[in-house]
């Protein structure tokens, strides 16, 4: 069960009332986060702080997995994607759980970062603390990271130029691990049309790290 | 996209197959179906690199909780945050158009504070640092109006400060700095950077005395730099590796003893392994208590609490 987390600082106008809530209100959608999400739409602010720091991990995540993990805007995309979902929030009609309906927010606001930062030229640091963090915890070959690295900015890459609605299933499936039904339920889009999408996005995926020829040798090499 | 004699999609076995679902029989469908796709090849290759990237670190935790305070400051300082006004997406274009200007003044209002210095820089989270993304906030189609969660997006960015913008440029000084200090500091963060590089080379290379030496050579030269107490760790690894368990607890100990750092959780684990090779049992239960208590949600846990366990029983057991 669920504890309602109690805001930090200023908080939204708590017009909803308090944790007594919880018990007095009958859910309209269904789930272990149903009442949060309920309560959260009413305005309550300790839901609401349950609930972002509930799917936080899961949004923070998908947002590592589109911008890279060292990326330096990780954290603002996060918050950003919070933001974004307490404005979805009351559109929420329960088609996909709260936890999919957040990362979906998470894929689409860090998809905008990604793009955004294309074009934005801005100084980074040489030595990120979380690129030395994971200097220092790797323990792969250096082959291997390289690969790996490089496989993951191809996708990275990909994400950022296809269409949206292509890029978003690749980002969902590759990223977050979501089987098709998932990403049908989380889209919002017949299960075929997210079969084509997801192949069609993962022929161009395949074209793309082709096109590496160090890449190409690693996918053969575990063929 | 054909399905598998098991009526599921290859893509979808190997999503079973990252969350560790797949019976023998699937795993063996999926093998084949790998091998006669190359596309789907390629995504699982890519799917298995980023679970390897996005797994959990110490320290989300805190990072989530954060973002989450500042969302909901930015969404109270918004004016978004009733019931009411969050409902807003119901309530037509002309709406959203008031809150677009009533953000853009609250924006504009306390960017205005900050540049005065009436409203620190901190009140409104990283986001307005200045450093990070802040842009619009485009998110899904579904019933938010772009232009309200864009003008939230569109916080406003508070002057640089000298100081971070020294450190931020120190990789790259090359002519002198009028600020002396600044920029030797600046050079010891560089050649500290560039120091913990060729440990890491080294060590990744299987150079393993040179790497040994280069870590301790940071350690003794700066001592005090963030990379110096990455390179504990890193040190400690390797003479944990090579089975000198005295020298690797001591270097894992001097990590653990500043404050927390981002790997305190695998310091605690590695400490705990050199203290079982050392025969302390006492101390390794000490350390993986601590970490059950400083990490709850670790993915040690388990190990952790298997190690405790045993330990326990260790001296529970009757003598011969």
């Amino acid at each position: 069960m669920l504890r309602l987390l109690t805001p930090k600082g200023p908080t939204p106008d708590p017009a909803g009332g308090g944790a007594q809530r919880i018990a007095d209100q009958e859910p309209s959608l269904s789930g272990p986060l149903a009442q949060i999400v309920t309560l959260s739409r009413d305005g309550n602010p300790e839901a609401q702080r349950t609930l972002l720091v509930t799917v936080g991990p899961a949004m923070l995540r998908v947002i590592r997995g589109v911008l890279g993990a060292a990326h330096p805007d990780v954290e603002d995309t996060l918050q950003d994607s919070m933001v974004a979902l307490y404005l979805a929030l009351p559109g929420f009609r329960g088609e996909c759980t709260p936890l999919h309906f957040a990362c979906r927010i998470a894929v689409q606001t860090a998809m905008n970062a990604r793009r955004r930062a294309g074009y934005r030229t801005r100084h980074t640091p040489s030595s990120a603390p979380e690129e030395l963090a994971d200097l220092a915890r790797d323990d792969r070959s250096p082959a291997e990271i390289v690969s790996a690295a490089r496989r993951r900015e191809g996708l990275r890459q990909l994400v950022s130029e296809l269409p949206e609605a292509q890029a978003e299933v690749l980002a969902l499936h590759a990223v977050l691990g979501y089987t098709i039904e998932e990403t049908a339920a989380v889209t919002a889009a017949p299960l075929n049309t997210v079969r084509s999408r997801l192949r069609n996005a993962l022929s161009k995926l395949r074209v793309r790290l082709h096109s590496d020829a160090a890449l190409r040798e690693t996918v053969k090499d575990e063929a | 996209m054909k399905k598998t004699h098991g009526g599921t999609s290859p893509e979808d076995l190997s999503v079973l197959a990252r969350r560790g679902l797949l019976s023998e029989a699937e795993e063996s469908e999926l093998e084949r179906a790998l091998q006669a796709d190359p596309e789907l090849q390629v995504a699982h290759r890519v799917g298995l690199d980023m679970d390897l990237c996005t797994a959990v670190r110490a320290g989300d935790e805190a990072l989530v909780s954060k973002a989450a305070d500042a969302a909901m400051m930015r969404v109270a300082a918004s004016g978004l945050a009733s019931p009411h006004a969050a409902r807003a997406p119901r309530a037509g274009r002309r709406f959203a158009s008031v809150l677009l200007v009533a953000a853009l003044v609250c924006a504009t209002g306390a960017a205005a504070a900050m540049w005065a210095g009436l409203v620190p820089a901190r009140f409104l989270g990283r986001a307005a640092s200045g450093s990070g993304a802040t842009g619009a906030v485009v998110p899904p189609q579904i019933n938010v109006p772009p232009t309200a969660s864009a003008a939230l997006g569109a916080q406003p960015k508070d002057p640089e400060p000298v100081a971070d913008s020294l450190r931020e440029m120190a990789p790259v000084v090359v002519h002198p700095s009028p600020v002396v200090a600044g920029a030797a500091h600046a050079s010891a963060e560089s050649t500290a950077a560039a120091l913990f590089t060729s440990a890491n080379a080294a060590r990744r290379g299987g150079n393993f005395s040179n790497a040994e030496k280069l870590y301790s050579q940071l350690i003794a030269r700066y001592p005090s730099s963030d990379e110096a107490r990455l390179a504990r760790l890193s040190l400690g690894k390797l003479l944990l590796a090579q089975g000198d368990s005295t020298d690797a607890e001591r270097q894992f100990g001097q990590y653990l003893k500043g404050e927390h750092g981002e790997l305190a959780e695998e310091a605690l684990v590695s400490r705990a392994q050199s203290l079982r090779n050392l025969g302390r049992a006492n101390a390794e239960r000490v350390t993986w208590q601590r970490l059950l208590a400083e990490h709850p949600n670790s993915v040690y846990a388990a190990e952790a609490r298997g190690r405790i366990d045993a330990l326990r029983r260790v001296v529970n057991a009757p003598g011969p």
